[in-house]
């Protein structure tokens, strides 16, 4: 009997002593991870490839692939998708998006830019401090911001706003504060050759 | 058993631990560390204050801390059950009690140990098959190269600090950590740095900073020294917890990634958003419901569930919670928290067993307080 209760208890005061022996050990873990799959939209060539040439979607504009942008991460959002390769050995993410009516305006897309950054909020007279007004080659005007998180040098946005009748359309570059200061020029080249029908 | 007591020193020790006071005290010395750990909580937030009261050893170096006072509680419960509780019928209920505490003790040791919390934000339309832990960190290496997978080598925290050295004949570089920041700041330099500095350690400084009250917005940051890469690119490297682009590496004619990030881990199966909804009160941006309509992909099997934000989804060991979600022009995700608790069912059946043994207790008095009141 003595000998039985004290395996029991050596066998209770043993499992809190195992958990606390098995948890603090230094791991490495190895596993696989399938590549993702890429999304219809994708495939069906929503986002062309076809740098210098104009690429005409059916939308009511068309727009040139500056060179060495390739197709990127396709969404049902997202009219177009590239990403870029940057020397700093990064890449940026490009994306253009359409937004019927106002989409709440210029200042509260461009603050929500800077939100996504880490920026607080502008007010409209602060605008004019990291935007400019830019013109097509085609005589159209859009709204070019340069938003760079200081305190986070990592994040940055180049984002440019075309106002249509109808919609507002949005391109907008993601990447370092050194990457977007890099891909401005080809940024800027992608918004020249915007061409609306 | 009394000569037995009188002869074995580890038998002493145990008599010693089963005596009722030391429940006593323990029981008064956690409520002294639930008091101190939820006022310094709003100091130093709630993942420090629980660090620092509830799951350590010692606090304030020399005081026992939660963890080892549950210890000794335990060890008192088993010492009192085995060495000092006679096998009796009319102990019956103090028994099956004592059991149910014991229970309920284990759990909450199965739970410290081998719980994990994360968060899983999900893009609408796409599926994910891993959550990541809202605290610790990981170090990854990952092997592009291959055609249909990407091979993870993950590294625990542990190896995240200063002196420790990364290497796994699954990749053909050393990397050495020459400087950990758990929260950082990054501070451009006014000229690149080009002898010897890669990536953002060319063009960023990184300083401490002191850690936040809200554990999860502090951005870790690692130093590197890394060695065995092709074209001469051996030298520092910086990494940041939320780099927007991975680092990438060529080493051995291969593409590596490598990252700073919080501990990943992998499900025994995927979770496809099929559909994220949320509605507004009127008027305002705020939500007052939201849900995720989720296909749980399990091989060639599809379930679909609704996840709302009181209706869980439970599968396997996995609770999945509607948290939260963005919103932003790629689209909806659906982000919610995930607790993988194999012990989540103790407390139940603890609490049972505990009711059983009172209500037990209570019954075998019945007789004993009969007699009382005849005699009376």
């Amino acid at each position: 009997m003595k000998i039985s209760r004290f395996i029991l208890f050596l066998l209770l005061i043993m499992l809190p002593l195992c958990f606390g022996g098995c948890s603090e050990e230094p791991s490495i873990q190895k596993y696989k991870v399938s590549k993702t799959p890429l999304p219809s939209s994708y495939e069906s060539g929503l986002t062309p490839n076809s740098k210098g040439e104009v690429v005409d979607t059916g939308l009511p504009f068309t727009w040139v692939v500056p060179a060495g942008w390739e197709p990127g991460k396709a969404s049902s959002m997202r009219l177009a998708s590239y990403i870029i390769p940057l020397s700093t050995g990064e890449t940026g993410d490009f994306s253009l998006v359409r937004l019927g009516g106002a989409a709440g305006g210029v200042l509260a897309n461009i603050n929500r830019w800077r939100g996504q950054i880490g920026l607080a909020d502008a007010e409209i007279e602060e605008v004019a401090e990291f935007s400019h007004m830019h013109t097509t080659a085609q005589g159209k005007q859009f709204l070019h911001a340069t938003l760079i998180n200081e305190a986070n040098p990592d994040r940055a946005i180049l984002g440019a706003i075309f106002e249509e009748a109808e919609f507002l359309l949005f391109a907008k570059l993601n990447a370092s504060a050194a990457g977007v200061e890099e891909a401005n020029e080809s940024f800027e080249a992608f918004c020249n050759s915007i061409n609306f029908k | 058993m009394s000569a037995a007591r009188s002869k074995s020193p580890l038998l002493k020790v145990a008599h010693f631990l089963a005596n009722p006071e030391v429940f006593f005290y323990t029981a008064i010395w956690l409520i002294v560390l639930l008091v101190f750990g939820t006022v310094d909580q709003k100091y130093i937030g709630l993942h420090l204050s629980q660090e620092k009261y509830f799951s350590s050893w010692f606090v304030w170096g020399i005081f026992p801390g939660g963890r080892l006072t549950m210890t000794v509680m335990f060890l008192n419960l088993v010492c009192k059950l085995i060495f000092n509780s006679p096998i009796r019928w009319s102990r019956a209920g103090t028994l099956v009690t004592h059991s149910g505490m014991l229970l309920l003790l284990l759990g909450g040791f199965f739970t410290a140990y081998f719980s994990n919390e994360g968060s899983m934000p999900i893009p609408e339309g796409q599926t994910s098959s891993y959550y990541m832990d809202y605290h610790e960190l990981e170090f990854a290496v990952i092997d592009k190269s291959p055609e249909d997978h990407d091979a993870v080598v993950a590294f625990s925290q542990n190896y995240i600090k200063e002196g420790s050295v990364i290497s796994d004949p699954d990749f053909p570089f050393t990397i050495s950590v020459k400087t950990f920041y758990r929260n950082r700041v990054l501070v451009q330099r006014d000229t690149p740095l080009t002898d010897g500095y890669h990536g953002l350690a060319q063009r960023f400084d990184i300083k401490t900073q002191k850690l936040e009250n809200e554990f999860e917005r502090n951005r870790a940051a690692v130093v590197l020294d890394i060695r065995g890469l092709d074209d001469e690119k051996d030298g520092t490297y910086a990494l940041d917890q939320f780099m927007l682009v991975p680092q990438t590496l060529k080493a051995g004619g291969k593409d590596y990634v490598i990252e700073l990030r919080n501990k990943r881990y992998q499900l025994p199966f995927a979770l496809e958003v099929i559909d994220f909804k949320r509605k507004l009160h009127p008027g305002t941006q705020m939500a007052s419901h939201y849900s995720s309509l989720v296909n749980v992909v399990d091989g060639e099997y599809k379930r679909e569930v609704l996840i709302s934000m009181n209706e869980p989804l439970r599968n396997l060991d996995y609770t999945f919670y509607q948290a939260s979600f963005g919103i932003d022009d790629t689209g909806e995700t659906t982000v919610l928290a995930v607790v993988q608790n194999a012990g989540r069912n103790f407390p139940y059946i603890a609490s049972v067993i505990m009711c059983i043994g009172l209500l037990f207790h209570l019954i075998l008095q019945v007789p004993k307080m009969v007699v009382r009141s005849k005699r009376a």
